[in-house]
């Protein structure tokens, strides 16, 4: 018996494990961690629950949904908002997540340029008129690189408890095999497409003749992508209405890369400066109370260690220094610490980022701290 | 606390499966309760009368933080009903009046306004509320889009028309189901249901303004204020709440900053690996760590760590709900791309007391890389740069606060959703801050030894104009000690000098001490105390070299339980600027007197025969989790003199019930000074947390009732129980000229911004150098005084000029203040109820 498939004998009722529609949502995310497209959008997001998932891949950089029903997606919609941590830690990647409220039978040039279209349990939806109009919008006009349509496998319904003609009251067709595979094969090959069909929710031991509980086809454009120029040819009016779009704080954003860079930067410079003022401080004092003063003695042991800290190797012409009631620390000495050279890739970029935001000595190459105001304690 | 007790990586628990948090796409706050929690638990739990929205519809607004939803408001406690002299009026009439304005805003509804509660029900019963909503809103066009429906529960703000109304629905099922919405209630804007109703409704507002929830608050995240020298993120926000006041329903929204560290506690566990020694590591962590609030980088949850497991790690496993194995590395890589980096960090537990979808209540697994930590630690409170940097932040003055307060009604009316929402509930906001009058009452004059003293009331504070002056109970320094390093033996003599200079116009005689050098050992100071404290010993000074704690702990711990003298700790930093050694040897000497049961100063207080009593409360998060509650009563008529006594909830044990055990003490000791019982008693009882009056008028105080009534059959004094709370979000502006300014010392609210069914008042006792002055909120829940308002509210500022360790007006009246040192200092140093011969000192300032 298969895996992720339960049959309770004593009632005779079908139960998937995991659930048939979060089947249907691993098998987006197999094929998002598969093919690694930059853009997707899901067309009948409903509640949003797989543009949820989608937005933890991090190849995924734009992410769009559409639906027939605004109030449905307002519904909860604000799971798809930059959470608290992500403005803690931008990422590195931009992500731009959009929905929009509209008809899969209408064209909007916003839907131009995706990678991935996914129609999961959409077309049994349309009414007919819709449904002949959905191939020109979708491989027509959006031409993605891949559209993935699943729908209901009309065949495995008499294995379905209470399905009497169709599984959803608002259905308004469902297919067996035969009928999906031709409109799909007609599809592709009109609009110049290789689909392959697959399905989730195996059929119970015995009964494998009926195949998938939910059919997938998985249609590949076998044409290169259409160039810009040939795009912008495309109709350019507006038929879907916005109603939700959350930028992502990304590193991308020179706005969050400066934010974090400048973090960094002083960071590094106050460690530096902190272990300068207790090396001189050492040096005067006899008795050593002060925990914190610890530091210099202690050998770190525990394995992977903050490489910051660790694996510094300072030369001798960066070492921090106090000169008077300043304390200086050289940028070269800030800028070879990993995480700051991470951000930066160059010196100059770092000198250009916190240029206006840190306290640099006259000539630039060292920021610099005035000791007189501090421990003005009680 | 040091390790759990070793365990197999994986280890599982049967009944309580330690699982990663739930997935869970709704944003919710939980965590350490702000509050002080030492009402009663079992009471605390009941729920006021007057609350009839279910538990799924306070779903509806987003979970608080806290567990189970409280009652923060404490909406439905009427006190004001059974205090009889208050039932016309609880106002005061002295002082000037003053033009102030609140940050308030008037809610306002159509006339005759009326919100429609239905009751829905499903043939055949329907069990999801997912599903329970879908098949109601097909009937769109005759509810209507706007609608809040918690499964059983509708809100409308239109009338259907007949009480009872059939529809039919359809599931996908092809399962035809009958729905019957029944009219319940029409509710007036003002009635409590109501009230929560628009709490919930505002509360989607502020969501559709693209705020974050954290915690009870909501936070602006595209604008934060980075202040990276301390790894700390500041989110300007508000906190808003809609309530019943005075006159009318209000809005009050306040500003609220929230602290969110850009570490992971897993950043944090590195940097506090090399401050500290290898052994101590484990306890630092647990010391640091425990009891903060973590955020999930994977979700918007927030958790108390309550434990940190050394002996797990990333790769141990758990079960999933359907059953199935796999690791919290695995877990978290498929359920949110995070990558973890560090397999061999422990993980942190917390202990979930609330149940979330059918998970039950119990430990949950974090993974300190992937959790932020927020808010500030007690080390880091107590780093003045840090505070200071911050503050330049936070602290926002009268002008500009009322600015920032203003944008959020500002985002309100520029966003078309927001409007629309209002609109369709038939609601809207007042575009201006409340306004109306208050009240300055008269300074009081400081009465020192025959001298009278004035001061600019203004500034709250006379440490000038007494400086030197002779005080009203002096006393000898003739035998006493003084304890340093060898290091710090130039300090110690200065301090000796300098006490020599400035004892004499005090009063204070003084010889010179016994000057005893030790290692800087603690055993060192206590083995040289045990030497040396004669019965005859005054006071003990020990100069300490560094703010170590334990040293601090184990000196208090001696001198407050098994050798009960006075004792004077001194940092001997604070002694090392030659141009403030005069002003810090005054202070010393000063504090040395109200410890040795000295008296500095009065003011005049006509109402005779009455105790005031202070009670404040200190939760130890860290040990134990133990309770302590501080008593603090006056002896004699001037205020002058006090009884402290405080309770160590035990295992199981109430703290009323220690309570009433120091009221008994106390008038024990107040008779034996007086040869007579006060006629009236007076409680300040600060420490009570939101949610927890209903607890405190239900127990409480018929406890101290009952307490009373034992001490003999003919005492029948009266009693008054007054709350103090300092944590309030009102704010009280001055309009002076054009600008706005903080309320001066002395202002008196008891109007507009007070609740009617309450006789409360705030009183704006302390001047503020910087930012907000924040009211104090008084709350009098039990009075047979008779004392007219006006009365209560002048002595209630009069003893806010009491406290002696500041020579100046503060926030509490000073027995709380008292109370709330005693208790601090118990909970952090001594951990046990002090020796009851130092009761009548204050030895804990």
């Amino acid at each position: 018996m298969d895996e992720n498939f339960q049959e309770e004998l004593f009632t005779g009722v079908i139960k998937f494990t995991p659930p048939l529609y979060k089947q249907r949502y691993q098998f987006i995310k197999d094929l998002v961690g598969k093919y690694k497209p930059k853009k997707v959008a899901d067309l009948g997001c409903a509640d949003c629950t797989l543009l949820w998932m989608l937005k933890f891949c991090s190849c995924i950089e734009v992410l769009a949904g559409v639906d027939i029903c605004a109030s449905v997606m307002k519904e909860k919609m604000h799971r798809l908002s930059p959470l608290p941590g992500d403005y803690l830690q931008p990422a590195e990647r931009s992500l731009t997540v959009t929905l929009h409220h509209g008809s899969v039978a209408h064209k909007d040039p916003c839907m131009l340029g995706f990678d991935l279209v996914t129609c999961i349990e959409l077309i049994e939806h349309l009414e007919q008129s819709e449904l002949k109009k959905f191939p020109d919008v979708v491989f027509g006009f959006m031409s993605p690189s891949i559209v993935v349509i699943s729908t209901p496998n009309s065949e495995f319904n008499p294995l379905l408890p209470g399905v009497m003609l169709f599984r959803h009251p608002d259905h308004k067709f469902e297919w067996n095999r035969a009928q999906f595979q031709s409109w799909a094969l007609e599809t592709a090959r009109h609009y110049d497409y290789s689909v392959e069909f697959t399905g989730v929710g195996h059929p119970p031991t015995g009964m494998e003749n009926v195949g998938f509980c939910t059919q997938i086809g998985v249609f590949v454009r076998k044409y290169p992508q259409a160039s810009e120029s040939a795009q912008s040819e495309k109709p350019t009016k507006a038929a879907y209405k916005t109603v939700f779009k959350a930028v992502y704080p990304s590193l991308k954003d020179e706005k969050y890369l400066q934010n974090a860079v400048v973090s960094e930067v002083i960071f590094a410079a106050q460690i530096m400066k902190q272990s300068v003022l207790h090396r001189v401080m050492s040096k005067h004092e006899e008795y050593n109370d002060d925990p914190t003063e610890r530091k210099s003695r202690f050998q770190p042991s525990m394995n992977c260690f903050s490489e910051d800290l660790g694996k510094l190797v300072v030369e001798k012409s960066m070492e921090p220094f106090i000169n008077g009631n300043v304390v200086y620390v050289p940028l070269k000495t800030i800028f070879s610490f990993p995480k700051v050279n991470r951000l930066c890739d160059t010196f100059e970029k770092l000198c250009k980022l916190i240029a206006g935001k840190v306290t640099l000595s006259s000539d630039g190459s060292a920021v610099i701290f005035n000791t007189e105001h501090e421990n003005e304690e009680n | 606390q040091q390790t759990l007790p070793s365990r197999p990586p994986g280890f599982q628990q049967p009944q309580q499966p330690r699982v990663p948090p739930s997935v869970s796409e709704e944003p919710s706050g939980r965590g350490r309760q702000r509050g002080p929690q030492s009402v009663p638990q079992g009471q605390s739990r009941k729920r006021p009368e007057g609350l009839q929205i279910s538990a799924g519809f306070q779903e509806l607004s987003l979970a608080d933080r806290g567990g189970r939803r409280r009652d923060f408001h404490d909406i439905g406690v009427n006190t004001r009903q059974a205090i009889e002299h208050v039932q016309e009026s609880k106002t005061g009439s002295s002082g000037i009046m003053i033009k102030l304005t609140a940050n308030y805003f008037r809610l306002m509804s159509r006339p005759q306004w009326a919100l429609y509660q239905y009751h829905v029900c499903y043939n055949p019963e329907m069990e999801a509320r997912r599903l329970r909503s879908a098949l109601l809103f097909q009937h769109e066009e005759l509810i209507g889009k706007t609608h809040a429906f918690d499964g059983s529960v509708l809100f409308l703000p239109k009338n259907l028309g007949n009480k009872v109304t059939e529809v039919f629905s359809r599931t996908r099922n092809g399962e035809d189901v009958k729905i019957t919405i029944t009219l319940t209630n029409e509710l007036p804007p003002t009635s409590p249901t109501c009230l929560q109703f628009y709490n919930i409704i505002f509360r989607r507002l502020l969501k559709m303004l693209n705020l974050q929830q954290i915690g009870r608050n909501y936070y602006n995240p595209s604008d934060p204020i980075s202040i990276p020298k301390h790894r700390l993120m500041v989110w300007p926000g508000f906190t808003t709440s809609i309530l019943q006041y005075e006159e009318s329903i209000m809005l009050c929204t306040d500003v609220s900053y929230k602290v969110l560290r850009s570490e992971t506690v897993l950043d944090f566990m590195y940097s506090l690996y090399y401050q500290v020694e290898e052994q101590r590591f484990r306890d630092a962590c647990a010391k640091e760590l425990i009891g903060l609030i973590v955020l999930t980088k994977y979700n918007n949850r927030t958790y108390r760590v309550d434990d940190i497991d050394w002996d797990a790690n990333p790769r141990c496993t758990f079960r999933r709900a359907d059953g199935s194995e796999i690791s919290y590395v695995d877990y978290y890589k498929r359920q949110y791309n995070q990558e973890i980096t560090d397999l061999n960090q422990p993980v942190l537990i917390s202990q979930s007391k609330r149940r979330r979808g059918n998970l039950m209540p119990g430990p949950v697994v974090l993974i300190p890389e992937l959790c932020f930590l927020t808010g500030l630690t007690e080390k880091m409170r107590n780093d003045f740069n840090m505070m200071k940097d911050l503050s330049t932040h936070t602290r926002v003055p009268p002008e500009q606060r009322k600015h920032e307060i203003g944008r959020l009604i500002d985002y309100m009316r520029k966003d078309d959703n927001v409007q629309k929402e209002l609109r369709d509930w038939g609601l809207s906001f007042d575009s201006n801050l409340l306004s109306f009058s208050g009240r300055v009452i008269q300074g009081e004059k400081i009465l020192q030894s025959g001298n009278v003293f004035d001061y600019n009331p203004q500034f709250a504070d006379w440490s000038k104009e007494t400086r030197g002056a002779p005080l009203i109970c002096a006393k000898p320094l003739e035998n006493w000690l003084l304890i340093y390093t060898r290091r710090n033996y130039d300090i110690a003599n200065t301090l000796l000098q300098n006490l020599f200079k400035v004892t004499p116009s005090m009063g204070i005689r003084m010889n010179k001490a016994t000057m005893i050098e030790v290692e800087d050992r603690t055993e060192a100071y206590l083995r040289v105390l045990q030497q040396s404290i004669t019965p005859d010993t005054n006071i003990a000074v020990c100069v300490l070299s560094s703010s170590r704690k334990d040293k601090y702990d184990a000196i208090k711990k001696y001198l407050c339980t098994d050798c009960p003298i006075p004792s004077q700790c001194v940092l001997a930093r604070t002694l090392s600027k030659p141009q403030t050694t005069m002003a810090v040897a005054t202070k010393i000497a000063l504090q040395m007197n109200c410890k040795m049961g000295g008296e500095l100063w009065s003011v005049e207080i006509p109402l005779k025969q009455v105790m005031v009593v202070g009670i404040d409360c200190y939760h130890d998060t860290l040990s134990g989790k133990h309770s302590i509650a501080g008593f603090v009563a006056n002896l004699n008529q001037t205020m002058t003199r006090w009884f402290s006594r405080c309770v160590v909830q035990g295992q199981g044990q109430e703290i009323v019930d220690g309570l009433k055990a120091c009221l008994q003490t106390a008038l024990r000791d107040w008779f034996k000074w007086n040869k007579y019982l006060p006629s009236r008693i007076i409680v300040y009882r600060d420490g009570v947390g939101d949610g927890q009056l209903h607890a405190l008028v239900n127990y409480e105080v018929p406890q101290f009732l009952d307490c009373l009534k034992s001490v003999g059959k003919d005492y029948n004094p009266r009693l008054t129980v007054i709350v103090v709370k300092k944590r309030v979000n009102t704010r009280f502006f001055a309009q002076s000229g054009g600008a706005l300014k903080n309320p001066p010392p002395g202002t008196v609210v008891d109007v507009e911004v007070t609740r009617p069914e309450w006789y409360d008042f705030f009183i704006v006792s302390q001047a503020v150098r910087n930012g907000c002055v924040a009211p104090t909120h008084y709350n009098v829940i039990y009075d047979t005084s008779s004392l007219k308002p006006d009365h209560l509210q002048r002595l209630t500022y009069k003893l806010c000029h009491m406290y002696y360790n500041w020579s100046g007006v503060i926030r509490v009246p000073a027995p709380c203040q008292y109370a709330h040192k005693l208790a601090f200092l118990v909970g952090q140093s001594i951990h046990r109820e002090p020796n009851l011969l130092l009761s009548d000192r204050l030895y804990y300032l």
